[in-house]
């Protein structure tokens, strides 16, 4: 029996064909689903039920579907978003990703892999920050905890060890450059043993035989220090579409 | 009295003026005309004084013009930068640009402070952060000088706002121009010749007592100076009028023109300069009609794309659903129905391909800039790129390669892009090789992407990276122009070299690392 049976998902699209079919094909993979045309109907039954996470489409008549997460994000800030588009409208997708939609689909793409997606952010998976600079680690958790993300924090690699066995966790921010054994080492040692996390580096040294390492070991990406915490939303916000 | 050589001492002293005629140049050859006349030292001494006094006045005068009209050409070819930059706001090296990577770094640099703020912050552990609050503070103070200058150009103008703006100064130059520099020179060249006449009739009255005999030998010379400079006014009124023209018929809309020397060297420096800022206006002009014409194409591409994406999302769910349905039924085993199936699914691949590079084309996309190590993203493309057995790949891109700042997604893009026309260009008959190598420069990466195959007509070569060219018969002809579209935006550049029967080799050359500020277009002077 699949967990998803108890989900239930909130669907917003206003394209007719296209809200029917991904309500139809949700629906035979045995989720919960109401479908509404615009995102007003949707925050409406919102109000009216519990939802266990929301899709919607980002352009539609009326509210957009940034705004829409945005709204969700504020009335229940548990509630999982995940944005699908047609057209990359850079700007509001960068707001979104901002506010803490969990990844943007671009249409068309597979129901499978939204049904993957859907599992995985159910579980409202954390982003684990792992940094040997405690100050540097905790600002870095704390801004991604303001764009609204559950956020770990750990110091050195074996803490990251334990965090990762305990489960919880789809994507790990680590920085490369760690003192005993190193975030290299971690790495080599997941992808002997895959866990289903997906890695980003980030390095603050000029050495680039680091991130060539990474890069081999399938990091999803990489980035130098100093970055936007933008950049870093959406080497995560990829990471989770990829994940599927 | 004596007769001296009145050359040496009395040539203007202009040092390192050789080839066209200088002012000076005038002035000397008005001197050797009056050796010829020479009867009295005094009165040729006082003839040259006068002349040199009045021509030096002229020549300043003419100096200033020249300098105005240098000034106006410099700022007609700014304005042009200016009104690129703001019609372009979004292209690498914009101000737009320039200002959202500043926004970036004092965010960054926001972040870092904060963290010296935090009473647990080591000094020790953070070195690291200490050196970048110190780089991003140099880079900060060099630059603010500039954002100085961009804030006051960029002061509530926006899109049509700015364009407007820049419309409105130009025609503000044009104004000025007419109404200031040209009738200043009209009015130089006025006075040049009115002084030259007003001096030799106060000369003449001057020189009456020197005696009779030489009143006529003075106003003999005095004539033929004042021929040589009515000469020069003429020229100078004939530089100036050809300047004057030409820059009317420019301002007019014409492009293209160029002003023929006058002769007189300070005019032809203006002309070379007009000339120079003349065939710029017209590349600009040419380079903006084909942005116009591509970006109609572009948004027409990008609204249909749009319309399309929900659809072509819409049958692949169907797709979907109608599987699902088939499964453990007799019809999941019916060959031609799966066939169907699995054919509708590819063509709406295939669509949805010509629909995203349509899109991919169309829209301006920044740039989500990570470290990207060359070799495994070169592995990474060469995955998504069918090809026949025949033809092999080699990945040859040290793995010790400097790694790049690029936007992975869309690199790799111009990579599948790119091996894919290599691999398609060995000709279906036999066997061959598609390489890639990389090698690193002191600021540049040179990626090169070569294949064996047919090769590219020479024709063909000057408009391979223009969209909708294709000689394939499947295609949007968009691939290319994506990839050079993306590897500009980036800051490289891309070369093809090919003869036809010996296979082709792309060159792509980008930066090591993306700067997060972005110099002015131009230094000027």
């Amino acid at each position: 029996m699949k967990p998803t049976d108890t989900l239930s998902i909130l669907i917003v699209e206003d394209d007719l064909p296209m809200r029917e079919t991904l309500a139809e094909g949700l629906l035979m993979q045995g989720y919960d689903v109401l479908a509404t045309a615009d995102a007003e109907s949707g925050l409406a039954e919102l109000s009216r039920r519990t939802f266990s996470l929301v899709v919607s489409d980002i352009r539609m008549p009326g509210m957009n579907g940034v705004e829409l997460a945005e709204q969700v994000h504020r009335l229940h800030p548990d509630l999982p978003v995940i944005l699908m588009t047609g057209f990359a409208q850079e700007d509001l997708v960068a707001r979104a990703i901002a506010n803490g939609v969990f990844t943007v689909f671009n249409k068309p793409f597979s129901m499978e892999a939204l049904s993957r997606t859907i599992t995985r952010a159910s579980d409202r998976p954390a982003v684990l920050v792992v940094d040997d600079d405690k100050a540097y680690a905790d600002s870095l958790a704390a801004s991604l905890a303001t764009a609204g993300l559950r956020v770990e924090v750990a110091y050195d690699g074996d803490q990251a060890r334990e965090h990762i066995a305990r489960g919880g966790i789809d994507i790990c921010v680590l920085d490369l450059v760690l003192p005993r054994g190193g975030g290299l080492s971690l790495l080599e040692d997941l992808k002997r043993d895959p866990v289903g996390v997906a890695f980003i580096g980030i390095t603050g040294t000029s050495d680039e035989r680091n991130i060539i390492r990474a890069a081999n070991l399938g990091v999803a990406s990489c980035l130098r220090k100093p970055f936007r915490i933008p950049a870093l939303l959406q080497c995560i916000v990829q990471a989770r579409r990829e994940a599927a | 009295m004596t007769t001296t050589d009145p050359i040496p001492a009395k040539t203007p002293d202009r040092p390192g003026e050789t080839g066209s005629r200088t002012l000076g140049a005038t002035l000397a050859t008005m001197s050797s005309i009056s050796i010829a006349w020479t009867v009295s030292a005094v009165a040729f001494l006082a003839a040259v004084v006068v002349a040199i006094v009045m021509f030096a006045g002229t020549a300043r005068d003419v100096e200033y013009a020249v300098k105005d009209l240098t000034l106006w050409s410099e700022l007609r070819v700014a304005l042009e930068h200016f009104a690129f930059d703001a019609r372009e706001k979004p292209k690498p090296g914009s101000d737009a640009v320039f200002l959202h990577a500043r926004t970036d770094m004092l965010a960054a640099l926001a972040r870092v402070e904060a963290l010296q703020a935090d009473p647990d912050f080591e000094e020790d552990d953070a070195a690291e952060e200490h050196r970048h609050v110190t780089e991003l503070r140099r880079d900060l103070e060099q630059t603010s000088e500039r954002l100085l200058a961009l804030r006051a150009k960029w002061r509530d103008a926006t899109g049509d706002e700015a364009a407007k703006l820049i419309d409105e100064i130009d025609v503000l130059c044009e104004h000025e121009l007419e109404e200031s520099i040209t009738k200043r020179i009209q009015g130089f060249v006025a006075a040049e010749e009115r002084d030259a006449s007003t001096e030799l009739s106060r000369f003449s009255s001057y020189i009456e007592w020197v005696g009779g005999s030489l009143v006529v030998v003075v106003l003999m010379t005095l004539g033929a100076t004042l021929v040589v400079l009515r000469r020069t006014a003429n020229r100078l009124a004939a530089g100036a009028s050809g300047l004057v023209a030409a820059t009317m018929r420019v301002g007019a809309g014409q492009h293209g023109i160029s002003v023929a020397p006058a002769g007189i060297r300070e005019f032809d420096e203006v002309a070379v300069a007009f000339n120079t800022m003349s065939v710029q206006l017209k590349q600009a002009q040419e380079a903006r009609v084909r942005a116009e014409k591509l970006a109609a194409i572009g948004q027409l591409a990008a609204g249909v794309g749009h319309e399309l994406r929900n659809p072509l999302g819409a049958i692949r769910n169907a797709i979907f659903l109608v599987r699902k349905r088939l499964e453990r039924t007799e019809l999941a085993t019916d060959a031609g129905l799966q066939k169907a199936i699995a054919a509708v699914e590819s063509e709406g691949r295939a669509c949805n391909k010509i629909v995203t590079d349509l899109l991919d084309f169309a829209r301006e996309k920044s740039l989500q800039l990570s470290a990207c190590p060359l070799r495994p993203l070169v592995d990474a493309s060469v995955e998504l790129v069918t090809r026949p057995e025949r033809v092999a790949i080699v990945n040859a891109v040290p793995e010790d390669l400097p790694v790049p700042d690029l936007d992975r997604d869309q690199f790799r893009q111009v990579l599948i892009n790119l091996i894919q026309n290599a691999s398609d260009a060995v000709p279906e008959e036999r066997a061959g090789t598609v390489r890639v190598e990389a090698s690193a420069f002191e600021s540049s990466i040179v990626l090169c992407i070569s294949d064996d195959g047919s090769g590219i007509p020479e024709e063909a070569l000057r408009t391979i990276f223009e969209p909708l060219y294709t000689t394939k018969k499947k295609g949007t002809g968009l691939g290319l122009a994506i990839v050079s579209t993306i590897v500009t935006r980036h800051r490289g550049t891309i070369e093809v070299e090919s003869r036809p029967g010996e296979g082709a080799t792309f060159s792509i050359r980008i930066p090591r690392s993306q700067p997060p500020s972005i110099e002015p277009p131009q230094e000027t002077g």
